[in-house]
């Protein structure tokens, strides 16, 4: 085994254990995140003067920051996670929409997919809060757009192609409709490329979604974010450093832990890349 | 040439497409007339007023005529905060943003491109394996994550350099590393990838043949094919500096562009979002269009073959 894959499988097991925390937060036995403390403000972490009361210290108002990272985390990740779905799901539709009807359908399409593609995301996401004012459903709805040009861009190229072949021909030929050719015949067998897009695509959720969170326009208190952490942390860099270097540590882990396996299962999939 | 007509045709496009976006999307926000004066503060009269000033009175169409010919002609109303043009509000901000770029252009260009070269000649080598790393570490971290690192170490810890401001060149260490470190990231990796694949070709083989030394074969024939692609990725990384300066500039509290539109996005300035939405978007369709069109002069295969697609 070489020292490339054993660091894989560190990365691999890693966030296995982040989705196994995520999951069982509720179990653990761990602060309330949203409890205030006015007696214990600003605790710094167990390795430089805490107690175990607070083994990652208290932030401003006395919160638990152990258990506010790991709920900022499951709701990171529950956000993520909806948001690939979600601009998977559009993308896709889009896709087949354009390949069906090609001609005009087709070509306003592929202009907006360029456009979008031109334009970061991240741009669009905080002129649409400047204008409606941040709130969650908002921000939720931007979560679900995000990145569905490159899967409108994949599916129409995979059902342009797909069409072509006898099968779809065939189930054409049998009297299906169009929704019954496109749902059970032809996403089917595309559907590879697209879970490996929206796989490659999960990490830069993330990072929308911590991005807009540490600005204010994200995820709002009282909900935990680990973008949000951080962004109110900031104030308290010199006096209490933990508050913001505690989530900034967890999102640095988790992202590049699943950049380095994206990485890898880019290599396995497109040989030509090692 | 059609290659020339189609992708400038193609830009206004995207152009009129933006403006006209961002006109229904001030519009889907409500009456201005409200979001602007608050419908608590002024009575109805005085909202009435505000409405005829501004042409709010109109039909929609004739709303949007005005509008176009306003933006032409530079007038893009007045900043809800300090009442003054957002145009001005906006170009006084505008060199503190740029030098940022600059400076992460020169660390992309002095660090990313060669690093990437190094990677690529030192295949697998343990050079390789550094740099790769690090690119890949340094693409991964979001920049307030960066940001907020070297801030807790450089500043806080080691007292070596300033968190904010901008009054000397200390000041613009910090911003620039975290600005410049993903972009030169990105570089590195795309650089080592295309040398790497030009390196492969037929005609690098032919060259090595021909009994041209290693620096001939990498000055003349491999880094000028490998460079072409380069210009694709720094039309792209333009969008990213713009988005990643909103980050930055916050963090650092430079007085750039992209802290103004944190603060403003906080307002709800919408006169000056509106003047940042249109001129940086504009600024990506054109800067993807001057790409394009430096493709058809430097690469004489697409103006041969009428272009790409």
């Amino acid at each position: 085994m070489t020292a490339r894959s054993v660091f894989l499988q560190l990365c691999a097991a890693g966030l296995a254990g982040c989705v196994l925390v995520t999951l069982t937060v509720d179990l653990l036995p761990l602060a309330d995140p949203r409890a205030m403390d006015l007696r214990a403000r600003l605790q710094p972490p167990l390795l430089f003067g805490g107690d175990w009361a607070h083994p990652l210290g208290t932030d401003e108002l006395g919160r638990d920051i152990l258990a506010r990272a790991l709920h900022g985390l499951r709701l990171s990740f529950a956000l993520a996670i909806f948001g690939t779905l979600a601009g998977a799901v559009l993308g896709t539709v889009l896709g087949f929409l354009a390949a069906h009807f090609r001609g005009l359908v087709d070509d306003i399409l592929m202009i907006l997919i360029d456009i979008q593609a031109a334009i970061p995301f991240f741009l669009i996401a905080v002129i649409v809060v400047a204008v409606f004012g941040a709130s969650f459903a908002l921000f939720i709805g931007l979560m679900a757009v995000y990145g569905w040009e490159r899967y409108a861009r994949l599916a129409r190229a995979s059902a342009l192609s797909a069409a072509e072949q006898g099968y779809a021909e065939a189930v054409r030929g049998l009297g299906a409709g169009p929704v019954r050719l496109y749902a059970r015949h032809i996403l089917p067998n595309v559907s590879s490329p697209l879970i490996v897009g929206a796989t490659l695509n999960f990490p830069e959720t993330v990072l929308l979604e911590s991005s807009m969170s540490f600005l204010g326009i994200g995820v709002q208190p009282p909900m935990v974010s680990l973008g949000n952490m951080v962004g109110y942390g900031q104030d308290y860099l010199i006096t209490a450093w933990w508050i913001s270097a505690t989530p900034a540590a967890l999102i640095f882990s988790v992202t590049v832990a699943m950049a380095f396996l994206g990485d890898a299962l880019r290599d396995r999939l497109d040989p030509s890349h090692r | 040439m059609s290659f020339i007509v189609r992708k400038s045709l193609r830009a206004l496009f995207s152009i009129v497409f933006i403006v006209t976006a961002i006109f229904l999307l001030m519009r889907l926000a409500g009456d201005p007339a409200l979001a602007i004066l608050g419908p608590d503060d002024f009575p109805p009269a005085v909202l009435a007023d505000f409405r005829a000033l501004w042409g709010l009175d109109q039909p929609v169409w004739r709303q949007y005529l005005d509008y176009l010919a306003n933006a032409a002609t530079g007038h893009f109303g007045r900043s809800f905060v300090d009442n003054r043009p957002a145009l001005t509000v906006v170009l006084e901000r505008l060199p503190g943003t740029l030098f940022l770029m600059a400076t992460a252009l020169i660390i992309t260009l002095l660090i990313g491109v060669p690093a990437g070269i190094i990677a690529a000649l030192k295949r697998n080598h343990p050079w390789d394996v550094a740099v790769s790393g690090a690119a890949v570490i340094f693409q991964a971290t979001p920049n307030f994550v960066l940001g907020i690192g070297l801030v807790l170490v450089f500043s806080v810890w080691l007292r070596l350099l300033p968190s904010a401001g901008t009054e000397s060149w200390q000041h613009v260490v910090l911003p620039a590393i975290t600005f410049g470190a993903s972009n030169a990231a990105i570089f590195a990796r795309f650089v080592r990838a295309t040398l790497l694949d030009v390196l492969r070709q037929p005609y690098m083989l032919a060259a090595a043949a021909r009994g041209l030394s290693p620096r001939i074969l990498l000055l003349r024939h491999a880094l000028p094919n490998a460079g072409l692609p380069l210009l694709t990725i720094l039309g792209f990384s333009l969008g990213g500096m713009v988005a990643g300066s909103i980050i930055v500039e916050t963090i650092f509290a430079w007085p750039g562009v992209g802290r103004l539109t944190a603060t403003s996005v906080g307002f709800r300035d919408l006169a000056v979002i509106q003047v940042v939405a249109l001129f940086t978007m504009t600024a990506m369709v054109l800067t993807n269009l001057a790409v394009d069109l430096l493709y058809t002069v430097l690469d004489p295969r697409i103006r041969l073959s009428g272009g790409p697609r």
